[in-house]
């Protein structure tokens, strides 16, 4: 089974992570997991990643409510990368409700490829896999 | 009527209105006694100078000398209008308000008008009499002035004794019957009073020039005036607190003056007494006039003020149910998370450390789970709640669509149970259809999970047309609601049984309230413990 290289959670909540990170390193289905606690941090990450031209994350769990810089303004700083982004990168936004008005934003935005619940299950992860990335996982 | 009669603006009013009265009342009498002369005598027509004059002059002299008579016409003429459009006022207000004493007052002041005309017309000749002028205009005069003392006296007695008594109003119809019958009675009065007058060859002598009282059956109107206006209409005001009673209290003043300059002051007809007397008259209608068309004012200026008013209050009460919902929406979603994370943790603990827990830790995480569940449904439902008719659409859809869709999404309930749907035809209706579906669903699931333990559910769907709006009524064969409970399960996460025999958190009836709202209707429920329940709820029909 094809693994992934890495995933970068993006979440101010350390249960949400803990269980996030629980779950993928469960399913075995990635070498690393990163995690940044806001989207500043998680930009700078990517930043650094993008000048030093290492590998970005092949999968991105975005959070919209978080400190400092929410996901709506992550998404905002990474359209300066945004080619990039969009050729190697998947990113999933992760919410608590489904919020019409979020959806229909997230929409909105290329990179963003679906809009999920929280918390992320071990189902909603093996469609994820299958579907972007064609990975069955057995 | 006329509540805020007292503000500040109507304290200006009511004191220039007093002081004017009064002014007006006292004007004749100081200009008189300054020299102003009011009188036109009947010079009498002297045969010898119309022979001597050409009959452009002739006309002149005619006219002069029945100055007198046009001055007391017009005078006399203007107070019946005044009347008249006093009366028809007070008929239009008694028509809007309802108030029987203003249609009372109104009658009144008609029939005093009439005998005024009467006396009027009698004084031109118009009307014909038997006896002399000399007599009649001061006799009728009299007999108009006591009848309109009277008849004023008896309206307002009436109103007094009815009010200490505490007599109920009563409906529009015998309030009706009574102003009727009233006005009958006082025209019978009126009738044959101007029969008596028209016809007596010799009538009472009324006026005595060299005695100090003049006129003595000015006397009685005079008393009868002052004690009305110093005592009855005082008190009728503190009942009927507006202009039109301010006005006729007042009204006494000009009322009694001009008896006064009749009784005292005039001992023949058409001399300086005798016309401020009438000129006074006139000003005693006007009075209430003036009344009655600034009661007219005031109110149309509260009603604008009220509909700006209420206009605010509406805007504010939108604004605060919104600024509601937004709090019940944010708090719930807020709350969302950490229950979740609960929910979470507890499901691994379970999945993790099966078998390693001894029972009652166990259990202990059992109950966790539990409760955390039912905290996320309860939020979810709250959240529901708040997002009714967020995004409402009006739109005119048929009611058998609706229920045929909703036959579709349930069909795997209605099969398990066995349910049979009995719908009569429904109406095509005007509403918001998602909300309404959510309305119906909630109640045929209701009544598939309340249903009677070996007792397939039957649920009867039926509309009824009623002037303005639709009855609809769902009814099942269920266990039924005991009759002291069917209004406390419209609220919200109100349950009447426990989690144990039925599931729910108690908020669907909560929603279809909500929703029934929307469609500013009604909803309530018939019924007995086990014997079924009927739903019913209102939706208006549109124009």
């Amino acid at each position: 089974m094809r693994k992934l290289k890495s995933i970068l959670l993006v979440d101010d909540d350390n249960a949400t992570n803990f269980l996030h990170e629980l779950v993928i390193n469960q399913m075995n289905i990635c070498e690393e997991v990163f995690v940044k606690k806001n989207g500043l941090d998680a930009f700078s990450f990517i930043e650094e990643l993008d000048e030093n031209g290492k590998p970005l994350p092949d999968l991105i769990l975005l959070d919209i409510n978080m400190p400092v810089m929410n996901g709506w303004e992550f998404l905002e700083r990474c359209k300066t990368i945004e080619k990039r982004i969009s050729e190697t990168t998947i990113i999933l936004m992760l919410t608590t409700s489904l919020n019409p008005e979020d959806k229909r934003r997230s929409q909105g935005v290329e990179m963003v490829k679906d809009y999920i619940n929280k918390p992320l299950s071990s189902d909603t992860l093996e469609d994820v896999l299958s579907r972007f990335f064609g990975v069955e996982v057995g | 009527m006329g509540a805020t009669f007292f503000s500040g603006v109507n304290k200006l009013f009511t004191r220039s209105f007093i002081i004017g009265t009064c002014l007006l009342t006292i004007l004749p009498c100081m200009l008189f006694l300054m020299g102003i002369d009011f009188s036109h005598h009947l010079h009498g027509i002297n045969t010898e100078e119309i022979r001597e004059s050409t009959s452009t002059d002739l006309n002149r002299y005619i006219l002069i000398n029945f100055a007198g008579a046009f001055i007391h016409l017009l005078l006399e003429w203007s107070a019946v209008i005044i009347a008249g459009a006093t009366a028809v006022l007070a008929f239009v207000q008694y028509k809007v308000t309802g108030n029987p004493i203003t249609a009372i007052i109104g009658v009144a002041l008609l029939c005093a008008g009439s005998m005024d005309a009467f006396h009027a017309l009698a004084a031109i000749n118009l009307i014909d009499s038997v006896a002399d002028n000399k007599d009649f205009i001061p006799f009728t005069w009299a007999i108009s002035r006591m009848f309109n003392a009277v008849i004023l006296l008896i309206g307002v007695v009436t109103f007094l004794l009815k009010k200490r008594y505490n007599r109920k109003e009563g409906n529009q119809k015998s309030k009706n019957i009574q102003i009727l019958s009233f006005t009958i009675f006082l025209v019978a009065i009126a009738y044959l009073l101007v029969i008596y007058c028209a016809q007596s060859a010799v009538l009472p002598q009324t006026m005595f020039p060299d005695s100090l009282i003049t006129r003595p059956y000015d006397l009685f109107p005079l008393v009868v005036f002052v004690v009305m206006g110093i005592w009855l209409l005082p008190r009728f005001y503190k009942y009927e607190r507006n202009v039109f009673s301010f006005a006729l209290m007042w009204s006494m003043v000009p009322a009694v003056v001009t008896q006064a300059h009749m009784a005292f002051g005039s001992s023949d007809i058409y001399d300086a007494h005798f016309n401020i007397s009438h000129a006074l008259k006139a000003v005693s209608y006007l009075v209430p006039f003036v009344g009655i068309v600034m009661d007219y004012i005031f109110r149309y200026r509260e009603e604008i003020v009220r509909i700006e008013e209420l206009k605010l209050a509406h805007i504010k009460l939108e604004q605060k149910t919104k600024e509601q919902e937004q709090f019940t929406y944010i708090a719930s979603h807020d709350l969302q998370e950490p229950v979740r994370t609960v929910i979470s943790f507890s499901e691994l603990l379970e999945k993790q450390y099966v078998g390693q827990l001894d029972d009652k830790a166990a259990k202990y995480l059992f109950f966790i789970n539990e409760a955390s569940v039912r905290m996320s449904e309860l939020i979810k439902g709250l959240l529901d709640y708040s997002c009714i008719g967020a995004e409402k659409k009006m739109e005119t859809f048929d009611c058998n669509d609706v229920i045929g869709g909703l036959r579709k999404d349930l069909h795997l309930v209605i099969e398990e149970s066995n349910t049979v749907l009995n719908i009569s035809s429904l109406p095509t209706i005007q509403g918001y259809k998602v909300e309404v579906r959510l309305l119906l669903q909630n109640l045929i699931t209701n009544a598939i999970k309340f249903k009677k333990k070996d007792v397939s559910p039957v649920i009867d769907i039926s509309c009824d047309s009623k002037l303005g709006y639709w009855q609809f009524e769902i009814k099942d064969n269920g266990i039924g609601i005991a009759e002291v409970h069917t209004e406390r399960i419209f609220s919200i996460f109100q349950r009447l049984h426990s989690r144990d025999d039925y599931a729910g958190t108690g908020i669907g009836l909560a929603h279809c309230q909500k929703i029934v709202d929307l469609h500013n209707g009604e909803i309530w429920v018939d019924s007995k413990i086990n014997e079924g329940a009927a739903f019913c709820f209102t939706i208006k029909k549109e124009e």
